[in-house]
């Protein structure tokens, strides 16, 4: 729902032109039917629309949408909530008040999660999981596994763990969620002694073939039964 | 104590549970070999050594099997359920490489089981390699389901890993076995 919008003006040039530019920072926005199942309504005044029985209905809504007015003149907003948008629209206002909208609502206790093109702190630092994620929620994929099992045992970066072999949309699912859960451990990279040699995405990391955490013979034939699985139960 | 699997298995993976729950379904999912119980299996290909009590070397449980491109056989075992066998827990479960404990995560007692099958492992050090695979939620259930589960198993091991998985899905299954071979010993944590 995070990006789902809502407009009674769809035909209008400014509420075209307004959802071109959304779109420019990720597909996945895209209108709504209903008004209640949009985060976010964009209403051309512009137009011939009733303009009062849209503020009634705004004012019984639970969940109150974001709400951008375009205008042809600055004039008064009809609910001080709403937000005014001299046509034609300036595509920077309009990011600044997304990122601006999203991150309030983040920062309320009660907001489900926000979306992954929202804030992606793990991409920065170094990612070490304390505890496992649920990985049925992501699909029986044998290549995350690997993953989790390698940022428990010793901190990446996002880069290195993209080299792993891991989608990058799968990857950002899962560490959003541990994020949220509290299971991920961000930390500052100069903090790291290491930092130096494995902070960049071109840094050298070891692939999987070669990732032996082994110290005892018990584990180096775990780790042996652990690569011949990965070779007899993952299909991609 | 060792006990002899066929002569050819030379690792093993055990499935720990409930009755019920989902252990023998989970091994038929994934052997290569059709699963049989050991009341089943002729004598020559599984011997107990004399370390089991004659009256439990009756008590059956599952046997199946993964084989490998370079010759390497793993056992999987399915333990019988009921405490009276426990003479069995005792052989099997010190041995093996990796435990999946299955229980129902769909009943009032769901916690009071998994404090009794926790109980069971760690007494016989089987608690290093082991995941928990809660049967019957959707698989994507909220952390607040799985919460006291993680909550409870981190007092036997800080890492060991709650997750959702289905007996009947052979990828189920194996996220199951390869998380609890996967997790770092908690000494490596910081
Ligand atoms: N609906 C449903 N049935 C399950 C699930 N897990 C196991 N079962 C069923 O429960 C039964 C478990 O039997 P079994 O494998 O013999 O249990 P065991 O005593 O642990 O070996 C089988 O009929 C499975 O199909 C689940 O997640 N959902
Ligand atoms: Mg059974």
């Amino acid at each position: 729902m995070d990006d789902k919008v809502w407009t009674p003006t769809r035909q209008s040039n400014a509420t075209r032109a307004f959802m071109s530019v959304l779109r420019l920072r990720s597909l996945a926005w895209g209108w709504v039917d209903a008004p209640a199942l949009a985060r976010w309504w964009v209403i051309d005044s512009t137009c011939d629309i009733d303009v009062q029985m849209l503020a009634l209905h705004y004012d019984q809504m639970l969940n109150k949408p974001e709400v951008a007015f375009l205008v042809a003149q600055p004039g008064l907003l009809p609910r001080p909530a709403w937000t005014l948008f001299k046509i034609p629209v300036k595509s920077s206002l309009i990011f600044d008040w997304i990122g601006r909208r999203q991150f309030d609502k983040r920062s309320s206790p009660d907001y489900p999660a926000a979306s992954v093109t929202s804030g992606t702190p793990w991409r920065q630092g170094l990612l070490r999981l304390k505890r496992w994620p649920n990985p049925a929620r992501y699909g029986n994929t044998l290549d995350l596994i690997v993953a989790c099992s390698r940022l428990l045992g010793a901190p990446a970066t996002y880069a290195q763990v993209l080299t792993w072999g891991v989608a990058a949309p799968l990857l950002d699912r899962m560490l959003q969620d541990a994020f949220r859960e509290g299971l991920l451990d961000i930390s500052n990279l100069s903090r790291m002694p290491f930092s130096r040699n494995q902070s960049g995405a071109s840094a050298p990391v070891t692939t999987w073939p070669g990732f032996n955490p082994a110290q005892t013979p018990a584990d180096t034939s775990r780790w042996n039964l652990i690569k011949q699985l990965l070779g007899k139960f993952s299909f991609k | 104590m060792n006990i002899v699997l066929g002569h050819r298995a030379t690792q093993q993976v055990a499935f720990a549970g409930p009755f019920g729950v989902g252990k023998t379904t989970a091994l038929r999912a994934v052997s290569d070999i059709p699963v049989s119980n050991t009341e089943e299996l002729s004598s020559e290909l599984f011997k107990l050594k004399n370390n089991v009590d004659k009256t439990t070397t009756t008590v059956g449980f599952d046997y199946g099997e993964w084989s490998f491109p370079d010759g390497m056989r793993v056992g999987l075992i399915g333990l019988p359920s009921q405490e009276r066998f426990s003479a069995m827990w005792d052989v099997l479960l010190p041995q093996s490489a990796a435990v999946v404990l299955w229980l129902y995560g769909n009943t009032a007692d769901a916690l009071t089981d998994c404090r009794f099958w926790l109980d069971v492992l760690i007494r016989r050090g089987a608690v290093a390699r082991l995941a928990v695979a809660l049967t019957r939620l959707p698989f994507d259930a909220s952390e607040q389901e799985l919460a006291p589960f993680r909550h409870l198993t981190s007092r036997y091991h800080p890492l060991a890993p709650v997750l959702t998985a289905d007996p009947r899905e052979p990828a189920s299954v194996m996220q199951a076995v390869m998380m609890a071979l996967s997790t770092p010993s908690a000494a490596s944590q910081v």
